[in-house]
């Protein structure tokens, strides 16, 4: 009931006034035509692996939406984080120059963790929390070819953590970046470096190397004082494709990074008086990785693929040292059994080597700890009518070393009556598995006194996992003439969520006497989130196109099993109910273009934090086909100002500065 | 207040932006499909206008594209048929059976028929291109395969079949094609 009350007047104006032009489209065939062969090559037929095959987007029955690498290159956004704000239903908030808290449908937090985010493939969050640190997955914008983003669950097909969404981040092929490419931009908050450049050792096989850097300056606090949350980082890599036959084909992709992120007053407790130290910390961190991906093709409509990957992180500093190895296997294969039935199955093996220490407020124990998933799942896509009604099933089983064995089914309906509109359902469970952080302790804050008491969140290894029941609703209309709409309706039942317990007081002895008050984890909270998200694309002529979206998350949380945390239900209040964006890109002349970006976000009570609107314009001139400027200003609006409070770890909060950005690109 | 105040705005700036939407006149449609069918329907004609034809072809005096049981293409085709072909009207023709005597200059199969080569081989005797949809038609002497590839749509021509029928295809359509020779 509650979904449809929250439908209010305006809203349900917006979506009556809306639907009109769904049914008005019309197709201009003629003007394709006429575009130059190379262009015509070039344009999307906007597929997705929202199912974990290729397919038309609309054929998907998901909330899906794509951003592709128009879309990036023409809104000026400098950071990955920057570029998801496109999406509807996608929640960005950044913390501080390198901190930023990403989710999708709500449970916003630096440390989220209900969000699967890849890269080729490749899973980038962290085995400590399951999250994403940001800073150092600062994707070369350059060489990204879409992201596509699945808003609800995607776990039976992608795994544990695809609790509230899915961001896969698809580079571009070697074949795609031949040639070379020098880029370099100059800001008053960062400075940026990039070097490309694609090759071919023969007809069949092509490569590609680059280097990136970046170098992010220190924001500033409410008392416009520097902060210490400067961010830079080093990249490079490369990446192989070899079509070795007609059947065959082979992609090798490696990259490594190094870098260093700060942030600002970190409060370390002590036991004694002042009771917490207060310092500006860095961090070094570095990375690596290499995957590989084998592609068969018994025939059209048999294809197989075996992916492995190997990927190492580290992170350092004052207080706590990480360093994680990844080992990954895929096997995965999409076949009909008849016209009506096609079946895409696969099997994974990941093994996590991890070595982590604390020096002060974290520990761990053990400090070293081998961790594995095993993992299958099938699909079945079955063609109820042929081109009409299509419905999807699928189940992925996991066994996890945390909390054992894990279901993850989906079912999926889409009714296609014709090829604009498209409608689908879809009921999902998925869970967030618990993750090393079970054998964590931070210390958290010391209340002074004698003997001073000292306040220490403990990780839980009896914990369960988090679960959702997730029931969505969808309506797309794409047309071939550029207008194209999408609506999405989601209501998610979640149980077993992550609370913080008290525990019961007790001596500790080292190093000096105190009171140890331990907040332990639990599973005390269930709850539920509902909302629609619309989005719009309008290519109006050839020179100006409009994007829109908007976002309506609810979320209402409620403790249980008489857990006292207080703190939790917060959730309810950090994530924005309403967001909006707006888009345009207009070629204003034969070599000229600009893009306005202006975003309306709302407020989150729970953190004091107001609502804001933030207007981001982009102008670039293509001086000839090999050199391009461009100026861009982002949060042009304000300022300044606190889009979210830092959690967990205490570090003071860092404002998002307005800046501008001159950026050139040299092409050969 | 001042929440209240931007909110209101939101609002209203989101019913502007889609009332300009629903208002705007469009041409009723004629034909519904999507964006990967009406590329191939845009590529056919290309086809037809970068190949190098016998004589003929060139001395008919419409040009046929012929759809092999399937009418998935014929929307957007329709609406191609307002401009000439190589000088020529266009003329779409839905066939059920290769037997039947058709003057077929292009002759299209959709993915359900691309992998017979029966069907292939018997379609070389009939039309001059033969259109399909994938790899497996190439190697069964189809013409010219589509093949979706990172979201675009390619092409892939194998000019031996091409080149036995006394035709060509002009550079401009090989630069943008995976040739198999």
């Amino acid at each position: 009931m509650r979904i449809i009350i929250f439908i209010n007047k305006q809203l349900l104006l917006l979506l009556l006034c809306c639907l009109p032009f769904t049914a008005q489209a019309n197709f201009d065939t003629l003007a394709l035509k006429r575009l130059p062969l190379e262009e015509l090559a070039d344009l999307d037929i906007l597929v997705t692996s929202a199912g974990k095959k290729e397919q038309p987007l609309s054929d998907t029955p998901a909330a899906v939406f794509v951003i592709n690498s128009d879309d990036i290159k023409n809104s000026g956004a400098a950071t990955l984080p920057d570029v998801l704000r496109m999406a509807p239903g996608i929640q960005v908030a950044r913390i501080d120059v390198n901190k930023w808290s990403v989710t999708a449908r709500g449970f916003s937090g630096r440390f989220a963790n209900k969000l699967l985010v890849m890269i080729d493939g490749r899973t980038v969050y962290n085995p400590l929390f399951s999250g994403v640190y940001w800073d150092t997955q600062n994707a070369q914008l350059e060489n990204i070819d879409r992201i596509e983003i699945i808003r609800g669950p995607g776990a039976a097909i992608w795994g544990a953590n695809a609790v509230n969404g899915v961001i896969n981040i698809i580079t571009k092929t070697a074949q795609q970046t031949q040639g070379g490419m020098i880029s370099a931009g100059v800001g008053d908050e960062m400075q940026q470096g990039f070097a490309r450049y694609g090759g071919q050792i023969n007809p069949q096989m092509h490569y590609r190397v680059y280097a990136d850097f970046n170098n992010h300056q220190d924001s500033v606090d409410e008392d416009n004082r520097d902060t210490a949350d400067q961010w830079d980082q080093t990249q490079g890599g490369f990446r192989l494709d070899w079509q070795a036959d007609k059947k065959n084909s082979l992609t090798l992709i490696g990259d490594y990074y190094d870098g260093s992120s700060g942030h600002n007053l970190a409060k370390i407790p002590t036991l004694v008086a002042p009771f917490y130290n207060t310092n500006d910390q860095r961090i070094d961190f570095y990375g690596g990785n290499i995957s590989n991906t084998w592609r068969h093709q018994f025939n059209e409509e048999n294809r197989f693929k075996v992916k492995l990957y190997y990927d190492f992180v580290g992170r350092e500093s004052d207080d706590f040292k990480q360093r994680f190895e990844t080992l990954d296997l895929e096997v995965n294969q999409q076949f009909k059994t008849a016209d009506w039935n096609e079946i895409n199955w696969g099997i994974g093996y990941r093994v996590i080597f991890d070595k982590l220490h604390g020096y002060a407020d974290i520990t761990l124990q053990p400090e070293k700890r081998n961790t594995q998933l095993f993992s299958a799942f099938i699909q079945d896509e079955i063609t109820l009518i042929p081109n009409t009604l299509k419905s999807t099933i699928a189940l992925r089983f996991e066994h996890n070393d945390f909390s054992g064995d894990e279901w993850q089914p989906t079912a999926r309906l889409l009714w296609t009556p014709n090829k604009e509109n498209s409608f689908w359902l879809a009921f999902s469970r998925a869970v967030r598995t618990p993750t090393r952080s079970v054998d964590i302790r931070i210390d958290q804050r010391v209340i002074p006194g004698a003997p001073p008491r000292l306040i220490a969140i403990f990780g839980n290894p009896q914990i369960d996992s988090e679960e959702v029941i997730a029931y969505e609703a969808g309506y797309r209309f794409i047309s071939p003439n550029g207008i194209n709409f999408d609506l999405s309706f989601f209501y998610n039942q979640y149980e077993k969520l992550r609370t913080f317990e008290n525990g019961a007081p007790g001596l500790e002895t080292l190093p000096t006497p105190h009171i140890l008050i331990p907040v332990t984890t639990g599973n005390n909270m269930h709850g539920e989130s509902y909302g629609f998200e619309a989005a719009a694309h309008w290519q109006v002529n050839k020179k100006l196109s409009l994007h829109a979206a908007y976002s309506l998350t609810k979320i209402n949380l409620k403790t249980v099993n008489n857990s006292l945390d207080a703190t939790s239900v917060a959730a309810e209040g950090e994530t924005p109910q309403q967001q909006f964006s707006l888009r345009s890109y207009l070629k204003f002349a034969a070599d000229w273009s600009g893009h306005f970006w202006f975003r309306y976000v709302d407020s989150l009570p729970a953190q004091h934090i107001n609502d804001y609107v933030s207007l981001d314009a982009k102008l670039a001139w293509r001086v000839s086909e090999q050199l391009q400027l461009s100026v861009s200003g982002h949060d042009l609006l304000d300022s300044k100002r606190v889009e979210y409070n830092p959690e967990v770890l205490n570090i003071a909060a860092s404002q998002v500065e307005r800046s501008v950005f001159g950026k050139i690109i040299w092409t050969f | 207040m001042r929440s209240t105040i931007k909110r209101y705005c939101i609002v209203k700036l989101l019913l502007a932006f889609c009332l300009v939407l629903s208002n705007i006149t469009f041409a009723k449609p004629d034909s519904y499909s999507d964006r990967e069918n009406q590329l191939k329907s845009v590529y056919m004609i290309h086809f037809a206008e970068l190949t190098r034809w016998p004589e003929s072809v060139m001395a008919a005096e419409t040009f046929n594209i012929c759809l092999y049981q399937n009418t998935t293409l014929q929307p957007y085709l329709n609406e191609l048929k307002k401009e000439p072909v190589i000088g020529k009207p266009l003329r779409l023709i839905v066939i059920d059976e290769l037997e039947q005597e058709h003057d077929c200059h292009i002759l299209y199969f959709s993915e359900d028929h691309t992998d017979n080569p029966d069907l292939i081989n018997q379609a070389n005797r009939n039309a001059f291109l033969l259109v399909g949809n994938s790899r497996l038609f190439i190697q069964n002497n189809g013409s010219i395969s589509f093949n979706i590839a990172n979201n675009k749509l390619k092409l892939i021509i194998n000019l031996a079949p091409i080149r036995q029928k006394g035709m060509d295809i002009n550079s401009k359509l090989l630069r943008i094609s995976e040739v198999v020779e």
